[in-house]
């Protein structure tokens, strides 16, 4: 885990009528949960790429603990952005669907398998590790959606409104789970939100608001920017 | 046709709004979730990988794709999908969404997106057979590269990339992509290199996945290489931005490097809209910056010359047969147009002319004509002779075309679904698939 820190960033696409990000400083520590809470366009996606490095900002800087991450390319940052797409692949099996993108990274059987089993621990997926998707609950389809990117063990993980496809039910229940995930985890995590009661109910550790590309509402004491 | 809801009976009732078979979409079971629809109601078409629940219905003769999502999902992927039509991306075609719906003990239930059937176009998962090599892999994934620059050249950041959210309708021997799912995509001025880099890597782990389960499935070659076809996407991908969107300077003598440059990108299939030439303020050198618009330039000569409607491929092949026409009859002095148009009579018209009408539903008409051009070489090269025309016709239709894959809609019964093991989703065996 790391902390993470914007340092007077700012972006613009090209050609658009007024700047995504203005002026951002903001401090995540180690460890910590983050919740960015904006309307949609509030420019939330841009700050997590900008982190992620799948943007360049147009001023300032940022840090992953000590270290400048600006101009580092992406796949070097160890920060890892949750994709909200969830979708399993219906013939490879739960630990299959959770170690892919390790053998993609070019691990060695070994240390997917253990990193797979470590990850299924953690998300209680042990038990159904060698079954097919079309086998779990709907719950547990999103836990593996999530695993996906623990098993890549990042320093800090991003989430861009990782709830917002799920029905009333599974969103209560898969917020929690990352939550409680987190809390034992203590990955340093972003989760960036445009929903008001997701905001509210995960609102524990680091909250900001985003509008209109600046960061308004350091709602924490001590916590948020500084 | 713009979209007008149809009825909104009182608040919080059903909401239709659609471009077209309104009174027809009102008939459906709205009040049931879409995975529990009556399998009579359904079409069995093959499916992708999907995160929501997409079923098919056929309503006035067409076939409609239903996909239940979140409300402000559904109709912002509407409005997206509009723009992509309007900006001349190859997409589905967005009909309608479906608000308000409520069961019958009156919880709500999710909004339902429709879009549009494309006729002949098919899931990545029903082009694969178990003897499936790795050159259809790599025909898939480029013409999803294609797609992808064709996208990113509008300013689209589609934000979920994979062939699951991509359709393929085939292109003589190669496909070409259509978007289906613009749910998670951005329409901007233009792209940032991280937007592009973005979409690359998504589409980089998401076809490895595929490609892995369909190996898992045992559905392609075990020797295509996953990693590798996934691997070629960024490939394909980089060269052709780089060959359309690259600034050329050269010397102002050297002018015939426009036409070069231009010839080029036509053999791309690429249209050129606009170039910009500027020079130097001592005019020694110049900069070549080409405004590349579509693909399309041969499909656009071979429907100003003869109105027939093909891909970028089939297009570029009927043309060369019709310029081969054309040069056999260069002694009759007839024009370019003149030429075409007694091609289009004598030629394409006779074959497609002599396909029963229980086989029209194979294929698109120029990928029959594609086939039969195909068909007639091999022909005439085994039996060292020109083989006629309606003897090479006869013999495409009783030898080929009759075996062919009815594709015009891929439509299955739905109980051969439920037995299939080539991996294509069942109505309704599990509710709603991964």
């Amino acid at each position: 885990m790391a902390s993470v820190s914007f340092v007077d960033v700012q972006h613009s696409y090209p050609h658009a009528i007024r700047p995504t990000l203005v002026d951002i400083d903001w401090t995540i520590r180690a460890g910590e949960f983050a919740v960015l809470y904006g309307p949609p366009g509030s420019g939330k996606s841009t700050l997590l790429r900008v982190l992620a490095g799948l943007e360049a900002p147009t001023g300032g800087a940022v840090f992953r603990g000590d270290l400048d991450i600006t101009r580092m390319p992406a796949p070097d940052r160890d920060i890892v952005m949750a994709l909200d797409s969830y979708a399993l692949y219906p013939h490879l099996s739960v630990a299959d669907n959770l170690g892919f993108v390790l053998r993609l990274a070019g691990l060695s059987s070994e240390e997917i398998e253990q990193r797979v089993a470590q990850a299924a621990e953690q998300l209680e997926l042990t038990e159904v590790l060698a079954s097919a998707p079309a086998a779990l609950t709907s719950a547990q389809r999103h836990r593996v959606a999530l695993g996906r990117a623990l098993v890549r063990r990042p320093s800090v993980l991003l989430l861009d409104e990782p709830l917002n496809q799920l029905g009333e039910e599974d969103h209560e229940q898969v917020r929690e789970q990352i939550r409680t995930l987190q809390a034992a985890l203590r990955i340093t995590t972003i989760y960036a939100t445009s929903s008001q009661d997701d905001a509210q109910a995960l609102s524990g550790g680091t909250m900001a608001v985003l509008d209109k590309g600046r960061l308004t509402v350091p709602v924490r004491e001590g916590t948020a920017a500084p | 046709m713009s979209a007008a809801p149809l009825r909104t009976p009182g608040a919080g009732g059903l909401s239709i709004t659609a471009a077209a078979h309104a009174e027809d979409l009102a008939e459906l079971p709205w009040d049931q979730p879409l995975a529990e629809w009556p399998v009579q109601k359904l079409v069995g078409l093959p499916r992708g990988i999907s995160r929501h629940v997409v079923r098919f219905v056929e309503i006035s003769g067409a076939i409609v794709a239903v996909k239940e999502t979140r409300e402000h999902l559904a109709v912002r992927e509407y409005y997206m999908l509009k723009d992509l039509v309007r900006l001349d991306v190859p997409c589905v075609r967005p009909l309608g969404f479906v608000r308000g719906r409520r069961d019958r003990d009156g919880n709500p239930l999710d909004c339902a997106l429709l879009t549009t059937h494309l006729r002949f176009s098919l899931p990545y998962r029903a082009l694969f057979t178990r003897s499936m090599d790795s050159g259809t892999a790599a025909r898939l994934v480029d013409a999803l590269a294609v797609l992808l620059v064709r996208l990113h050249l509008v300013g689209f950041f589609w934000g979920d990339v994979s062939l699951s959210n991509t359709l393929f309708t085939r292109d003589a021997e190669a496909f070409q992509a259509f978007l289906v799912d613009a749910e998670t995509g951005e329409l901007h001025e233009e792209l940032t290199d991280g937007q592009r880099e973005h979409d690359l890597t998504l589409a980089h782990t998401n076809i490895a996945g595929e490609f892995m389960d369909l190996q898992a499935g045992g559905l392609i070659d075990p020797h295509v290489d996953p990693l590798g076809v996934s691997e070629r996407l960024r490939e394909r991908y980089t060269e052709l931005w780089q060959e359309i969107t690259r600034t050329e300077t050269f010397s102002t003598a050297e002018r015939w490097r426009v036409d070069e440059r231009v010839r080029r990108l036509n053999e791309l299939g690429f249209d050129v809209g606009e170039i910009a030439v500027t020079t130097d303020i001592d005019g020694v050198t110049a900069h070549l910056e080409p405004k590349v618009v579509a693909p399309g330039h041969h499909v656009r000569r071979l429907k100003r010359l003869t109105g027939v409607d093909a891909k970028e491929n089939q297009a570029r092949r009927l043309l060369n047969d019709l310029d081969q026409y054309r040069t056999s009859l260069e002694y009759e002095g007839l024009s370019e147009e003149e030429a075409a148009a007694r091609w289009k009579r004598e030629v394409f018209d006779v074959v497609l002319g002599a396909v029963p009408a229980d086989l029209s539903g194979k294929l698109e008409p120029a990928q029959i004509f594609h086939e039969f051009l195909d068909h007639r070489w091999l022909r005439s090269e085994a039996e060292q002779r020109d083989v006629p025309l309606q003897e090479a016709t006869a013999s495409y239709i009783a030898e080929v075309l009759r075996h062919r894959r009815d594709e015009a809609s891929y439509i299955r019964a739905v109980d051969e679904q439920d037995s299939d093991t080539a991996g294509f989703y069942p109505p309704d065996p599990q509710g709603e698939h991964p």
